[in-house]
């Protein structure tokens, strides 16, 4: 696991996704998808910039059917932010835009 | 988080070392920003084969060393030299480049003291470059407006009282973020957009920005080759270059759907742009294209080694 990101598996979804009470950020990925191992140092930083304030997940794309079902994901790397109902797919990949979008979002 | 070069121990790092430097002198392996080992499909890299890993804490467990200088020091080298398909060939690929570049791929390695705490090395490296960046005598200087400018020196600012000690606040670098956002947003230039995207995504304090600072700093040091290879071309070919520049900005900041997908095309507002990324542009001038690249050779071979010399610097003096 890495510092701040969470690991979540379709076992463990509704515990740390669905039951979370602070907004969840979803990184879609895959060992074989390099610009996702590219996006994780990325990833990384925004845990480190929101703490508490962010619930920061990974989802293996290839193990994890159900999830990637109930999002709807079409590609990865795939970032996708949940704040109680809202489900937002991210656009940016720099941690400086990353955190201007996420930011209007959670306001 | 405090790292111990192999462990401290000499022995340790002659055995680690051991099994890369026959591969690399064998031109068996091929720097890779990934740190590519065992990877289906692509040749191992240097930092891989170093760890017997691609993963970046495995790699940091197993060397003491930090990922992000691995990840550096595979993409200085991968920036000057060219790797090509070689099915025939021991490795299935071969690796060609200068003989001072190809050497740092064991250089950085050979200049690791034992025991040493590298993890200062890519923030004083980062900041090294910015302040290069930031020169008068800078490449690229013309095409760094003043607003940019003064965000690069802002960075420099706080990333000097993080390195001396001294706090920042999170309110410090919000404005600073928001300053270059701001910069980027205004700024037009065909030659500026990287290096403005390179100064927003520093825009942190230098530690923490570090752990990705390979990855931002890999379009700029490409921008900057780029810009090289234009003291050898004719004014026309200068100017399609500018085009080509900004027909990639366009498609790389054009909105885009939840799948990634573009809606409406941005080169539809760029005819010029859109002819010189057109595959019979490139059909017909490719010729060209590879004569002004190999006669830039020398030029961006002495900047790649100025940086390659400036990361060995930092590692001999930790």
């Amino acid at each position: 696991m890495s510092a701040g990101i969470t690991t979540v598996s379709d076992a463990t979804f509704d515990v740390e996704i669905e039951q979370s009470e602070r907004p969840v950020l979803i990184d879609f990925w895959a060992p074989w998808c390099g610009p996702c191992m590219a996006l994780l140092p990325t990833i990384e930083g925004l845990a480190s910039v929101y703490g508490d304030d962010l619930k920061v997940v990974k989802v293996n794309v290839d193990e994890n059917p159900r999830i990637v079902e109930k999002f709807g994901v079409q590609g990865i790397p795939n970032l996708t932010l949940l704040k109680e109902d809202k489900v937002v797919v991210l656009r940016e990949r720099s941690r400086t835009r990353l955190v201007q979008e996420i930011d209007c979002i959670l306001g | 988080m405090t790292f111990e070069a192999f462990a401290g121990h000499p022995v340790f790092k002659t055995q680690m070392l051991e099994t890369v430097r026959a591969r690399w002198s064998a031109r068996a392996l091929a720097p890779s920003l990934d740190l590519n080992w065992k990877r289906e499909g692509q040749p191992d890299s240097i930092g891989g084969t170093l760890a017997e890993t691609q993963d970046r804490g495995e790699f940091e467990l197993r060397t003491g060393i930090p990922a992000d200088l691995a990840q550096l020091c595979e993409l200085l080298i991968a920036a000057g030299v060219r790797t090509s398909d070689a099915p025939d060939g021991a490795a299935g690929f071969s690796l060609e480049g200068a003989d001072a570049l190809l050497a740092f791929g064991i250089e950085w390695l050979d200049a690791i003291r034992p025991g040493a705490d590298l993890g200062l090395i890519v923030p004083l490296f980062a900041r090294h470059c910015l302040d290069l960046l930031l020169k008068p005598e800078f490449d690229l200087a013309a095409h760094i407006s003043l607003e940019l400018r003064d965000v690069g020196f802002r960075i420099l600012i706080l990333w000097g009282r993080e390195l001396a000690g001294q706090g920042t606040t999170r309110a410090e670098w919000r404005d600073v973020q928001r300053a270059a956002m701001a910069a980027t947003a205004n700024d037009a230039g065909a030659w500026s957009y990287r290096i403005a995207t390179f100064i927003e995504a520093i825009a942190w304090p230098v530690r923490s920005v570090s752990r990705e600072f390979a990855g931002l700093f890999e379009p700029f040091l490409f921008n900057w080759s780029m810009y090289l290879e234009t003291a050898f071309m004719t004014d026309e070919e200068r100017t399609d270059r500018e085009h080509l520049l900004l027909g990639w900005k366009a498609l790389a900041t054009a909105p885009r759907d939840e799948a990634g997908n573009i809606d409406v095309d941005p080169l539809d507002a760029l005819p010029e742009s859109r002819r010189v990324i057109s595959s019979d542009h490139i059909a017909r001038t490719m010729d060209r294209v590879l004569a002004v690249r190999e006669a830039a050779r020398g030029r961006k071979d002495e900047l790649i080694r100025s940086l390659m010399d400036a990361v060995l610097t930092l590692i001999r003096g930790a």
